[in-house]
């Protein structure tokens, strides 16, 4: 395994400077490239997008007016789910950051599903929930949904389930990030401030609150983004609401490219610019964010002491109930609904007795999507396993250079964008890309599919590997193996990638579970070759409701499991 | 300024017994110190005092008022931690003035609070200063201010000092003194440092595994420890094991192992009692070569340490127990390594105490 061989100097140093190439390389053509092709695609052919978006000869500029109206619904959707989600956010992260209580585990568990379940499948979960007479509205003893299916919630105007779905996938950002920020505070401020006079509420709305408000900031946009570029659960419970993201999907469908492309581009560059505050906030130390001065609001500050106070003596467990209800219902229900209702329509449609209604009908009967799922599964697996093993071939290295070249530490900021980047967006500059307006290398299909969740792998394994490589003291290590006298080839071999294993192992799980589940972008390119998230989507447009239902059990069973892998590995 | 009692407190983490059925009385006024070794307790304390804790068993009163199931906010108490815990997005001021604040006291009264508790530290022109802007020892001060600010006659000080390199620690010993006589209030503080708390206390309490040892005066402490541990806790001490030979008149004879004879003043002890003799290092007379002497041990320089005006010598005894003796250095420089010398315990100097049930090792253990 040692590598007794001397090697010469400058054949050393030509060797270290082919991997730092070759990484950098494969960055770009792998991740950096597909991510920002659009965006150069739209000044290339700016011309012909012209025409189409603005200056159609039979509709004008109809499809500039689509765009920008999908644009502002889904600012609509994402700035009102993001104000929810930090009023859900905020109670439950400062309870899972400063409470000890059974269950904790779970609870967290529970915050951190909606990231890695397969957005359709949760989508539809969610649909069924609300909608059919086998979710809550049945278990109330209602003979139909909850609510109806294209209801619009009032004032905000934006369909029921697109909100809940929004709100649900994008709220454990907020939680998360804010926990772990309160978590870095140190507990010694809220003593002094209790034993100064303090209530609870009040400490924390003058001590904790202005010094995590910079996490509640980044946890707010990065929620932002994700809603702007939620695909897959969309696409379920859209119904004829289009958002931006799904705007993109149908007119690729229907092959015009070029209103699909703009309005991509526009996606692209409105998540990019999100991303630079983020990374501005987080990277400065400390932040002295100050709110406004106590003595100047002092009239109105008197009563809010008295109300504080008094909150924080008799109402303090709204906080813990409230948070928990909303996990129960957005989180809990939907997936136990489904459960629930596969088992329902096993045989038959419970409601109309027809066997052409059940599970084992629409599965083994002439609809056959067992066949269908089988064949899904298998593309499923063999891209989440391709696409995984490549990008922590290339995730590591990257991380490695990261580490060693002062230069490389910029792809770390770069290597957020492609994570939060709308998903139909990144499908489309795959097309793009691969096909027949790029290099004209990889039709629509499994190999195209791979390529596309490589693009958002990679930042995911670069992440956790940096995790793992910061946790430890790896640098001491290298260069003590160094002065014993091994070769840097040796020292990575036998020193860093053992001590950085558990987060490789971390960040390939994630890759893992987040391919099994993509939904959005796999749909513009999957070609034929569908993943089984995708199917979903397909059996719930062909209104195949109990296949659909069966196919998100598996799905979300998958992703139970693999979560559960994850904490095994993560919490070592 | 209040009077503190803990009657029988008992403070449980899981299997571990914190502080176990503790009773102590802290009196009006009184700059009173917790010392004991890490693990004792005595965090544990402050807090079930400050409130931050809730004891198990037993009851804590201020001023004769129980306030078991007072919290924190309005118990009065200004707490300083070891770090400080200055809030760190807000300027001097807006630290110091935030008790009075979040009492709801009037601005003109805050006004008034924060310019009299800075000017006492001597900080005022700070006041628009950040924490991170200002030295250990003035965000000390800051500290300090800020926990007499909300106007509580009861400081409890977590290691105040400790975070300060050591030059300043010693500077600030009677800064912290004098701004607490000063403002006239009851402070209890946690160290772990004897130096500090004998030169700063009125007076101490020593802690070991959750109880309380011994309660005095730093001077009663030093001359008369009740236990080989405060012994060897507060002065540097030999402890040699013996069996008591004989009692008379002006005392006892011990025979220490292995033979070697000590004259005491003790008579509480009967002959044939086990016994542990203890000396201070500094009460060991030495003279070089092997004198007769009655009552003297011959021994051999094992180590010499050199501590700037003292000099410690390392000895070890015919019977091969060891015995540490503190000279001045202008004294202590004429011995050297190996030397055989003769040492002589006076006997007014000597304490004798009972062999201890678990043994001798296990009393000395201080970690």
């Amino acid at each position: 395994m040692f590598n007794l061989i001397k090697i010469d100097v400058s054949t050393r140093k030509l060797l270290s400077k082919l991997f730092l190439t070759a990484t950098l390389l494969s960055l770009v053509i792998f991740v950096f490239l597909p991510t920002f092709y659009l965006i150069s695609f739209t000044f290339i052919e700016w011309d012909e997008i012209y025409r189409e978006v603005f200056a159609n000869p039979l509709i004008g500029d109809e499809h500039w007016h689509q765009i920008k109206g999908t644009l502002l619904f889904s600012f609509r959707i994402a700035f009102v789910s993001v104000l929810i989600d930090i009023l859900i956010g905020v109670p439950l992260g400062y309870i899972l950051a400063r409470k000890q209580f059974k269950g904790k585990d779970l609870v967290e568990d529970l915050v951190t599903l909606p990231l890695v379940i397969p957005t359709s499948a949760f989508g539809f979960a969610t649909l069924m929930t609300w909608t059919s007479i086998t979710g809550i509205g049945g278990l109330l003893g209602l003979r139909k949904g909850l609510v109806e299916f294209n209801y619009v919630v009032p004032i905000v105007r934006i369909p029921f389930l697109i909100l809940i779905v929004h709100i649900t996938l994008t709220f454990p950002y907020v939680v998360r990030i804010f926990q772990s920020k309160l978590e870095e505070l140190n507990p010694e401020f809220e003593v002094v401030s209790r034993s100064l006079g303090a209530s609870v509420l009040t400490t924390f709305r003058s001590i904790i609150f202005p010094q995590a408000l910079p996490g509640l900031f980044s946890g707010g946009v990065l929620a932002f983004a994700r809603s702007l570029g939620e695909t897959g659960a969309t696409l379920v419970v859209a119904g004829v609401s289009t958002t931006a993201s799904i705007a993109i999907v149908k007119w690729v469908k229907q092959f015009k490219i070029a209103p699909a492309s703009f309005l991509g581009f526009l996606l692209i560059a409105i998540a990019t610019l999100l991303i630079l505050p983020v990374e501005y906030f987080m990277s400065k130390e400390k932040s002295r964010t100050s709110l406004p001065n106590l003595t100047e609001v002092l009239k109105l500050e008197k009563y809010l002491l008295k109300l504080e106070k008094l909150i924080s003596k008799k109402f303090h467990w709204v906080k813990e109930v409230a948070s928990f209800i909303f996990i129960g219902i957005c989180v809990i229900t939907p997936i136990f609904i489904v459960l629930n209702s596969v088992i329902f329509y096993w045989n038959a449609d419970p409601f109309t007795g027809k066997i052409e209604g059940g599970v084992i009908y629409q599965l083994f009967g002439p609809p056959n999507y067992f066949q269908l799922l089988l064949r899904a599964t298998l593309v499923s697996f063999t891209v989440a396993a391709i696409s995984t093993y490549i990008s922590v071939c290339i995730g590591v290295a990257t991380a490695i250079i990261i580490e060693k070249y002062r230069f490389c530490r910029v792809i770390r900021s770069l290597l957020k964008i492609p994570l939060i980047v709308p998903t139909s967006s990144l499908g489309l500059s795959m097309i793009l890309l691969w096909g027949s307006k790029g290099f004209r290398l990889v039709n629509p299909g499994i190999w195209l599919i791979i390529l596309t969740h490589i693009v958002f792998s990679v930042p995911v394994i670069v992440e956790s590997t940096l995790a793992s490589y910061e946790g430890s003291e790896v640098e001491v290590y290298e260069e003590a193996a160094r002065s014993l006298g091994a070769t840097p080839y040796d020292t990575a071999e036998t020193i860093i990638l053992p001590i950085i294993k558990r987060g490789i192992f971390t960040g390939a799980i994630l890759s893992f579970t987040h391919s099994l589940g993509e939904t959005g972008a796999t749909f513009i390119v999957m070609g034929r070759d569908a993943t089984v998230s995708t199917l979903v989507v397909n059996m719930v447009e062909a209104l195949a409701i109990p296949a659909a239902l069966f196919a998100s059990t598996y799905l979300i069973a998958l992703s139970l499991i693999l979560l559960f892998i994850f904490r095994k590995i993560s919490k070592g | 300024m209040i009077n503190i009692k803990l009657v029988n407190v008992t403070k449980r983490f899981g299997a571990i017994t914190a502080v176990n059925n503790m009773s102590l009385e802290i009196r009006r006024g009184e700059l009173f110190t917790i010392l004991g070794p890490t693990g004792a307790g005595k965090t544990t304390t402050l807090k079930l005092i400050a409130g931050l804790l809730n004891p198990d068993e037993g009851e804590i009163y201020f001023d004769g008022q129980l306030v078991n199931d007072l919290p924190p906010e309005e118990r009065d108490v200004g707490f300083v931690f070891q770090g400080y815990a200055l809030f760190p997005h807000m300027t001097v001021w807006e630290n110091v003035t935030y008790g009075p604040l979040v009492r709801g006291m009037d601005p003109e009264e805050v006004e008034r609070i924060g310019r009299e508790i800075l000017s006492k530290v001597h900080l005022l022109e700070r006041a628009d200063s950040y924490p991170h802007e200002l030295s250990g020892g003035m965000q000390q001060r800051v500290a300090l201010a800020r926990a007499l600010a909300s106007g509580s006659k009861l400081l409890l000080l977590d290691e105040p000092l400790s975070a300060l390199d050591a030059r300043l620690r010693e500077e600030l010993r009677f800064e912290l003194r004098n701004i607490v006589k000063e403002v006239g209030a009851t402070a209890i503080q946690v160290t772990h440092d004897k130096y500090e708390a004998l030169q700063l206390s009125d007076r101490i309490a020593i802690l070991r595994k959750g109880k309380v040892v011994q309660v005095d005066t730093p001077i009663n402490l030093f001359t008369k420890p009740n236990s080989i541990f405060v012994a060897n806790f507060i002065c540097d001490m030999n402890f040699l094991e013996g069996i008591v030979k004989k009692v008379d008149e002006n005392g006892s004879v011990v025979e220490l192992r292995g033979g070697p004879l000590v004259r005491t003043l003790d008579r509480t002890h009967r002959a044939g009692e086990r016994v542990v003799v203890a000396v201070r290092f500094e009460d060991v007379e030495i003279k070089p070569g092997e004198t007769n002497y009655s009552y003297g041990i011959y021994g051999r320089i094992e180590r010499i340490s050199f501590l700037g005006p003292f000099i410690r010598i390392e000895i070890i005894l015919e019977n091969g127990e060891e015995v540490s003796v503190k000279l001045p250095a202008t004294i202590g420089y004429k011995f050297e390594l190996g030397d055989r010398v003769t040492i002589y315990f006076e006997p007014s100097k000597i304490i004798v105490y009972s062999y201890p049930r678990e043994g001798l090792a296990e009393e000395l253990i201080v970690e």
